[in-house]
């Protein structure tokens, strides 16, 4: 059996905000072509977590290497154009924009051509990445909202349109920051389903969520943290065995 | 070209032109989410640029108006580095501060005969020469709001930090346009200088500013038609109102965006505001089904 390789590594990542500790020496690694879960209680350092692999916020100590380059110093745009897309947890969308525009902006990267490439060449690039927009709204199942104004979507559609937003820019690694939040049951097996295809596709995801079956159902692995610390890293079964786990989530019987 | 322009009307013609290219230049900056004034500080650097190799060093008007565009892309590139670092409400006070500085500055030093300005400027700049310059203005603005440029900016306007996920590099978009808008007010204020003949310090001070943002902000952000309609609407206005040179025609242009603001916030061009519109002239489905 071959060793895995590591797509994404955090090697004793930790963030500081003031005296407060959202981070503390993390080691975790994201293998190829993975879906890896990562859970934890609210506060835990999730999100300051995935706020730190895509470059938006950079570690007090410590250090992340992308396909086996460091990020430090990295801008977050850098970092979307060597391959890391993410969600937010509070949607980040374009505002009073149509669901096409949103997706479109994504697709950024994919042109080339300057400002003064005119007539076909350019009539050609715009409709190439509008079809791959296109292609990426039905994948998510909002053809039919193509046109509609974000503004105005339910909150689980709203997520779908980032989730599509974040492929566009067609990355290696996938952050998905409790993607199914405020969804229904069905919505969020419709994200489940999700990301076994692009797992299928070869895709590696991080994804973070509360929702105990759909990562058991859709992760490889389940790192977990408390305290801004990795208590257990497993396959699912084996994380919701662990005793630390438990802990952290339920309580123990002693106070204190 | 427009000589067969009765000569008042052409004057005319010629302040809205250059007004078009002063709004512009502060549009494409908004275009990109930044709220900078420095737009009225640029117009006089580059006025100034010109008026003095002109006059003083005899250089040829067309060769004068590129050196003002330089000294302005210069400027703004090199005052952009700080200032850019600023966001909201602090970029438009530092920006704000940068055009007092400037033109506070040349009211108080000696070659740019302080608050008296530079009269017998050569004046060649013709209707003609304004008209080809704004079209080509306006064309590449076109270029750039159908393109992927174009949706970048906004993506910028409306979320930066989305913006910047997706791979847009904001800081050098933000860079060039600082740069290219501080060119094109320096531009335009080598055309008014070339075009009057006289230039003095108190021509850009903060009135200008304000008449620029009320041209931007009534017109909307969002396409470049909408200042550019505005801009010629308020000049007809003026024009035909009686009020306008005195001081009610601050208190016009006051009411006017107050109105704007609250019926249309995003300006009258804007997407939600026409849409708004459409919405009250179609006729309502019945409710009652």
């Amino acid at each position: 059996m071959t060793v895995p390789t590591e797509l994404l590594q955090c090697e004793g990542v930790g963030r500081r905000f003031g005296s407060v500790t959202a981070v503390d020496d993390v080691t975790l690694g994201v293998r190829s072509g993975e879906v890896l879960g990562l859970i934890g209680p609210n506060g835990a350092g999730k999100t300051t977590l995935v706020n730190l692999m895509s470059a938006y916020l950079s570690p007090t100590s410590g250090e992340i290497k992308f396909a086996g380059e460091s990020i430090a110093g990295c801008k977050p745009h850098e970092l979307a154009r060597r391959g890391i897309a993410r969600t937010y947890q509070n949607v980040c969308l374009f505002e009073q924009s149509t669901v096409l525009d949103n997706v479109l902006t994504g697709r950024h990267l994919g042109f080339q051509g300057g400002l003064w490439q005119l007539g076909r060449k350019r009539h050609r690039e715009e409709a190439r990445e509008r079809q791959l927009a296109v292609e990426l709204i039905e994948l998510l199942g909002l053809a039919e909202h193509m046109n509609e104004d974000v503004s105005a979507m339910s909150y689980g559609l709203r997520r779908r349109v980032e989730i599509a937003r974040a492929l566009a820019i067609e990355p290696q690694l996938l952050l998905l920051d409790e993607p199914t939040a405020g969804m229904t049951r069905t919505e969020s097996d419709e994200v489940g389903r999700l990301i076994g295809e692009l797992r299928a596709g070869g895709m590696t995801v991080l994804l973070i969520d509360h929702n105990v079956r759909l990562v058991s159902e859709t992760c490889d692995r389940v790192a977990v943290l408390d305290w801004g610390r990795v208590i257990a890293i497993d396959e699912p079964a084996e994380v919701w065995a662990d005793e630390r786990v438990r802990e952290a989530y339920l309580g123990t019987g002693e106070s204190g | 070209m427009f000589e067969w322009i009765p000569a008042y009307q052409r004057f005319l013609l010629d302040v809205t032109l250059i007004d078009i290219i002063l709004v512009i230049s502060l549009l494409i900056l908004f275009q990109c989410g930044l709220f900078s004034m420095a737009t009225a500080g640029f117009a006089a650097i580059g006025g100034y640029t010109s008026a003095l190799l002109v006059t003083d060093a005899d250089w040829p008007v067309p060769l004068g108006i590129l050196a003002a565009v330089f000294v302005g892309a210069t400027l703004a590139v090199s005052f952009g580095l700080p200032v850019l670092r600023l966001r909201g409400i602090y970029l438009a006070l530092g920006s704000l501060a940068l055009a007092q500085v400037i033109v506070i500055g040349i009211a108080n030093v000696g070659f740019t005969n302080g608050v008296f300005g530079i009269s017998g400027i050569p004046t060649e700049v013709t209707t003609g020469w304004l008209v080809a310059i704004v079209a080509v203005i306006l064309l590449v603005m076109e270029l750039i709001h159908r393109s992927h440029f174009g949706r970048a900016m906004k993506a910028i306007r409306l979320d930066e930090h989305t913006a910047a996920g997706l791979g847009i590099n904001v800081f050098a978009y933000r860079m060039a346009t600082f740069g290219i808008g501080g060119a094109m007010a320096a531009m335009a204020g080598a055309l008014e200088a070339h075009r009057t003949a006289v230039i003095s310090p108190d021509q850009y001070d903060f009135g200008l500013l304000v008449v620029l943002l009320t041209y931007m902000f009534v017109g909307g952000v969002e396409h470049w038609l909408g200042p550019v309609l505005a801009t010629i609407g308020f000049r007809i206005l003026n024009e035909n109102l009686e009020f306008a040179g005195t001081d009610w025609e601050n208190f016009y242009y006051g009411s006017i965006l107050v109105v704007v603001m609250l019926l249309a916030p995003d300006g009258l061009t804007s997407r939600r505001f026409t849409q708004r519109l459409a919405r009250i002239f179609r006729r309502r489905p019945d409710l009652a089904t």
